[in-house]
This record gives C-alpha cells, structure tokens and sequence, in this order.
C-alpha cells in the first residue's frame, strides 16, 4: 500500500467514527505492518497527563505489554521521552536509529528501558496531533529490529515517512477531536436531560409539526400519563382534547392559540395563564405557560419550541380567596366601624347632639375616629371625640381601648386632664408602644341659663364655637398628643355656651380633605360653619361632609367624624 | 462632589438636593421615587445623613419612609436630619413616624433633627405639642449641639 492509497483509506476509516477510542485504533490499525511495527497513540487529557493510549502491534503481546506499562508508569509530559517533547513542541521528531543508549535516556522506567531493549527498538517517527489550534497527543510509529524477512518495514525511517506520518496525523487529529466535541455534546445533553427531567416545572419540547420530542416526567404527570414517552409516541394535537383549557375570562383555547403554536406562528406570545380542567376528573389546575424557541443557529430557522409549565393553582387560589377576602373585609369592616362608635349616646336635657361619621375610600379598611358622649355624674356629661392614628385591625383595637378607658376615667370622677392622662398610661403600656391618639374631651356642666364646658385638648383640633349670629371662634388650649411623648402638657379652659350657641367637634379628616395644594383647611371649614344658625344639626353636619367631599373630589384621604351641640333656648 | 469622598455605600447622583448643599462639601444623594405622593432624597456628609423629604407624608407614604430609615447605614451615623422643608402635607401617621424614629435615635445615642417645614406642618406640631421633645432647626447644615 503506498501513500496516496494509506491516506485514502484512512478518510474512509475516520468518516464514520465518532467515538474517541475507536477513532484512535482505527487510525493505529491503519500502519500496521505495512509502514510500523507497533503504533501508539498517546492523548493528552483535560488536566494535560498523557493518559489515553491506543497501542496496535503486529505482535499482540507487545500491544498488550505496551498498554500495561504505560498503564503502570504514565509518561511525564514534562519528560524526554519523544511523545512527551513532541507533545510540547507540536514538531514531528524522526529518530532513524535508536541505539540502547538513546532508549535508556528517554525510558519512564527501567521496566520501560528492559522492554524497549527486549523488543529491539530501532526507528521511530513521532508527530503530533494537532487539530483547531491544540495539540492532543502524538503519534508514534516504530520499527523493530530484526524486523521483516525483506521489505519496507525492515528498513529505518526516512524523512517521507515523517511526512506521511503527519499528513496521517492532520487528517486522525481532527477525527479524534470531532469525536471527542462529539462524545462532550452527547454527554452535555445527557446531563441537560437528566436536569430537565428532574425540574419542577414541566418541560416539552415540540418541534413543527406539533410533535413533542421531549417531555420531562413532571410534563407527564401535569399531563396524566404514565411516561413522558406516552407524550413523544402521541400524534400531535392527541393530548390537548384530554383537557378543558380556558384563559381566565372562562374563553376556551385551542392548541393554536397556545404560546408554543403562536410562536411558530411568528408571533411573540406573552406567558399565558390557563386554567386547565382534566376532562376525565373534572380536576382545576391553573398553569402559567411560557413558550420560548430554539433556532437553528445557521439558518436562524425555529427548529424547536421549549414549553415551560408552571402549575400556580396554589397561587391562584390564594389570589381568588383574596378577592373574596377584600369584599367580606369591606363588610366586616363597616359592622365593626359601627362596633367601635356608641349605639346610643346619652342624652342631655336641654341640648340637642348630632352625629356623623363618613369613612375614607370603599370601606375595607376600619378607621381610627372615634367620639362618645356619657353621664359623668347627675348634672354633667362627658363628650368625647378622637382619631387613632392608623388605620386596620390595631388601629381599631385601640380605637376600642380608648373610647373604654376614657369611659372608666369618668366613672372613677377624674378631671378632664387626669382622664387624658390615664388614657395616655393605657396606650403607654400597650405594646410596642407605639400607638399614638389625639383627643378633644369636653366636660358639660348644665346651669341655669345655658351650659358650661371644661375643654381638654390632647393634639387634637380645637372645636369650633358658633354664636347664633353665625360668628366662628375656636376654643380649647392645644395640649400634648396622646401615646407618644412625656410628659403631657394640657391645659384645661372653661366657657359658657349661651342658649342658641353651636360648638361643633371635629376629627382632622375634614380640613385635610382635598389635595394638599388646595385642601378644605380650617378656613374652608370655618366658612361652611357660618351657615350652621340657619339649620338643623342633622343638616348642618351633612353640609360640612358634603363640602369636605366635595373638596375632596368624592375620595376622602381619611375618616371624618363630627359631633355638634346646640344648647336650646 | 466627588467620588473620592463618598461613602461607598451611596451612589453619587447629582439630583434634587443639589442646591440644598453647600458646594465645598461633599455629600452623595440618593433619590428614591416611591408609591403614594413622597420622593425622599437622601445625602450623607461624614458622620451626618440628610433625608429631604418632599410631597406628602401620610397614611399612604409612611412605609417608604419607615423603609428608607431602616436602611442599615444610618444605624452608625451620629446624626439624622429630615428635612421637611419640601413637605406639603403631613397626617398624624406621620407624625407618629417622626416620633418614632426620635425615639430610636436616642436610644442609639444618635442625634435626630428635623428641619423647620410648611405652615401645615408647623401647625400640626404646633397642636399636637410635640415640638418641645424635638430638636428643629433651620436649614440643613445648621450644626447640631
């Protein structure tokens, strides 16, 4: 066999070959015994030992023992034998003759010297194999001496066998190093499978015409099949009608209008959210699906669609339960707004009291106001408003607290000022300390002619007092909010309310009505106050609402409560 | 204004507190944009963090601003200065946020002021008698005793 013819068959040889350590005894069977004795070929790996070895001989027991040694003493690659200098030079070396000595100097070993002597050694050419910029190894061919009765291989070396070598070398390397990226790529996907098959989500992967050529056990059982190979032997479109597939307005979806057709239809879909009902089972399940697709990184042709499954039923129920949540906490919300205001205030000879109480936004959330008017003895009555700062079940809690503390103050005959201080006490005490109450409390005292008041202001907005002429004045001394500083300061004031006389109470939910630049304000609600003389109190306190809903354009930003008094007369 | 000088931990924005600082110190501004009417602006200078807080503190606003204060960094400063100058509206949740916020710095030993703001404001302090346990000042770089 000559050259052309060698080189001819050996791209036959490596043609088919895509693995690693076949490709490799292929190319050894090759120059055995027409061009060597032995062949071996010595393969870095990936932490640069040369590890990997074929050895094809014209003697098996030399290829046996040949394998065993470098088995046992793997040469070093920082070493002098041939295969290890050519391997670091990426040059041919061709040895025509190797005297005993030469051989004692490049040996790993002096079992590798005793056999190389043994087995008579005498010319060698060593290329490397070279592919895509690396080396990966070498290859070496021997002849042995005394060799073949008569012929080439009897022969030493020459400088055209090294040039057949390397041209043999060029045309192995790139065979060794596809079937190595071959092998990697086979190994890279099983290890991408192994991962898809345990992801939570289920995964498959469709290609044109609606096949699905991968499919991970969770996507068999979202599914309800036994394998994911029940879905890759499936026709297309043979799973889909197993299911009621809805979006979440209750329209039902056919395959094409799922992500993964819709992208092979050239759109961009959006992640859906379906609800899917197994039809055997009548069993709900909502899935997030999400499409994305792989591209033929040549042509740029959508080959495949990866499909992604997440089951958010759990989410999605949460959600609903949610909803249903809000409205039925809108309605607790207003009984238990109702809970925390008197159901019926007391009542005082001579002086009408009217209430009003608007909540804040659609009602889902109790509000902190507050006001209350008691008996604190035979001749006297306590009125009370205040705001609980927040908003919610603590807020409303509080709100409770309050009201009850300032309840029990009276009852133990405490001033206006020693009853804001104990309620102070009790929001001190309550944990973490951080509720915070502003209160206007008022003590009325009737008399002969019209009533008198002792004012306590503990950081709320001082009362409005409305002469029958329709004059506005406020009254009260500021004094300390309640829950967050000490000591209090609070200063008590004392007025009488001449028969006609309005005093109106008022949470701060009414001046800060409206956007900041243009809110109702003190003035704003001082103005509406002017008309209270000519009407009722009912009427009066539905004027000021309106016209803090009014400012306010129909959303309040907080709870307003009211407490007006006439004194008769 | 330049990086050599900042703490590491803020990003250096030239931003809505620029002309609030005195231009030989060096402070780093951090605005942060939030739900509800509040932008807060954030400037540290040495051992001092400013938070400029503009819009309206409310029901709706105070978690951003509880938020920004949590943030760790202020826990070692010495000082903490809100400036409500910017400040159009502030309820009694805010207040309350204020309050507490007093409350933690004295317990860490930390000096805590605010910058005098808006007439609503004023007032709010003023009816709710608080402004005797506060520290107010009048501008930003006013030194603190």
């Amino acid at each position: 066999m000559d050259a052309v013819e060698l080189l001819v068959e050996a791209g036959a040889a490596l043609a088919g070959s895509l693995d690693p350590r076949t490709t490799m005894h292929e190319v050894a069977k090759l120059t055995v015994p027409q061009l060597a004795d032995i062949c071996v070929i010595d393969l870095l790996d990936e932490q640069g030992q040369i590890n990997d070895v074929a050895v094809v001989a014209a003697d098996e027991e030399i290829a046996r023992g040949l394998e065993e040694l470098r088995a046992r003493s793997p040469l070093d690659p920082g070493g002098e034998h041939p295969v290890a200098r050519v391997i670091r030079s990426g040059q041919p070396v061709l040895l025509a003759e190797m005297p005993d000595i030469s051989l004692r100097t490049f040996a790993e070993s002096s079992t590798h010297a005793e056999f190389m002597i043994a087995h008579h050694y005498r010319s060698a050419v060593v290329v490397p194999l070279r592919a895509r910029g690396r080396t990966l190894g070498a290859i070496s061919i021997l002849r042995l001496e005394p060799s073949r009765p008569l012929g080439q291989a009897e022969r030493p070396y020459k400088q055209d066998d090294l040039e057949l070598a390397a041209e043999l070398a060029r045309r192995a390397a790139l065979a060794i190093d596809n079937a190595r990226l071959f092998s990697d790529l086979r190994r890279l996907e099983r290890r991408l499978e192994a991962i898809l098959i345990n992801v939570a989500e289920a995964i498959t992967v469709v290609d044109r015409s609606g096949q699905t050529i991968f499919a991970n056990q969770a996507a068999a059982d979202l599914l309800k099949v036994a394998s994911p190979g029940e879905l890759t032997g499936a026709q297309p479109g043979a799973i889909m009608p197993r299911f009621l597939v809805t979006d979440e307005q209750g329209r039902e979806l056919d395959l094409q209008s799922m992500p993964g057709r819709r992208l092979f239809a050239g759109e961009r879909p959006e992640p859906q959210l379906v609800r899917n009902v197994v039809r055997a089972t009548g069993e709900e399940r909502w899935l997030m699906t999400r499409a994305s697709p792989v591209a033929d990184p040549d042509t740029g042709e959508m080959l495949y669609v990866v499909n992604v499954f997440e089951d958010v039923t759990a989410i999605k129920r949460a959600q609903l339960a949610e909803s249903l949540l809000a409205t039925e906490r809108g309605r607790i919300a207003h009984i238990l707004q109702r809970a925390l205001l008197p159901e019926t205030l007391a009542e005082i000879p001579g002086v009408q009291i009217q209430t009003l109480y608007a909540a804040a936004g659609e009602l889902n959330e109790v509000g902190g106001d507050f006001y209350d008017v008691f008996d604190y003895d035979e001749q006297r009555t306590v009125l009370v408003i205040g705001d609980v700062c927040g908003k919610g079940p603590r807020a409303a809690g509080v709100t409770a607290l309050a009201r009850h503390t300032l309840r029990a103050a009276a009852i133990g005959g405490q001033s206006p000022t020693e009853m804001l201080a104990t309620l102070h006490q009790a929001l001190l005490r309550q944990p973490p300390g951080a509720d915070m109450c502003t209160v206007c409390l008022i003590v009325l005292a009737r008399e002969e002619h019209g009533v008198r008041l002792t004012i306590a202001l503990a950081g709320h907005p001082p009362p409005l007092l409305i002469s029958p002429r329709g004059e506005v004045e406020q009254v009260g001394h500021s004094g300390t909010v309640l829950g967050v500083v000490d000591p209090l300061n609070i200063s008590e004031q004392e007025i009488a309310l001449a028969p006609g006389t309005t005093l109106l109470l008022y949470t701060d939910g009414v001046t800060e009505a409206g956007r900041p630049d243009r809110m109702l304000g003190e003035d704003g609600l001082l103005e509406l106050c002017a008309a209270a003389p000519g009407v009722s109190l009912a009427s009066f306190l539905e004027q000021i609402e309106t016209g803090a809903l009014e400012h306010a354009g129909g959303r309040l930003r907080d709870d307003i409560a009211l407490l007006a008094l006439r004194v008769e007369g | 204004m330049t990086s050599r000088c900042s703490r590491s931990a803020w990003k250096v924005e030239r931003g809505i507190l620029q002309g609030a600082l005195p231009p030989n110190r060096c402070a780093n501004v951090l605005p942060i944009v939030n739900e509800g009417n509040l932008l807060i602006g954030v400037s540290s200078t040495g051992e001092r963090v400013v938070l400029r807080l503009d819009g309206e503190l409310d029901l709706a606003s105070v978690p951003t601003l509880e938020n920004a204060m949590a943030d760790a960094t202020f826990d070692g400063m010495a000082e903490i200065v809100l400036d409500l100058r910017g400040l159009e509206f502030i309820d009694s949740t805010g207040l309350r946020a204020i309050l507490l916020q007093d409350k933690r710095s004295t317990e860490r030993g930390q000096a805590f002021a605010l910058v005098r703001g808006s007439e609503q404001v004023q007032r709010l302090l003023d009816m709710t008698h608080v402004e005797e346990h506060l520290r107010i000042v009048s501008s930003p770089e006013e030194t603190l005793p």
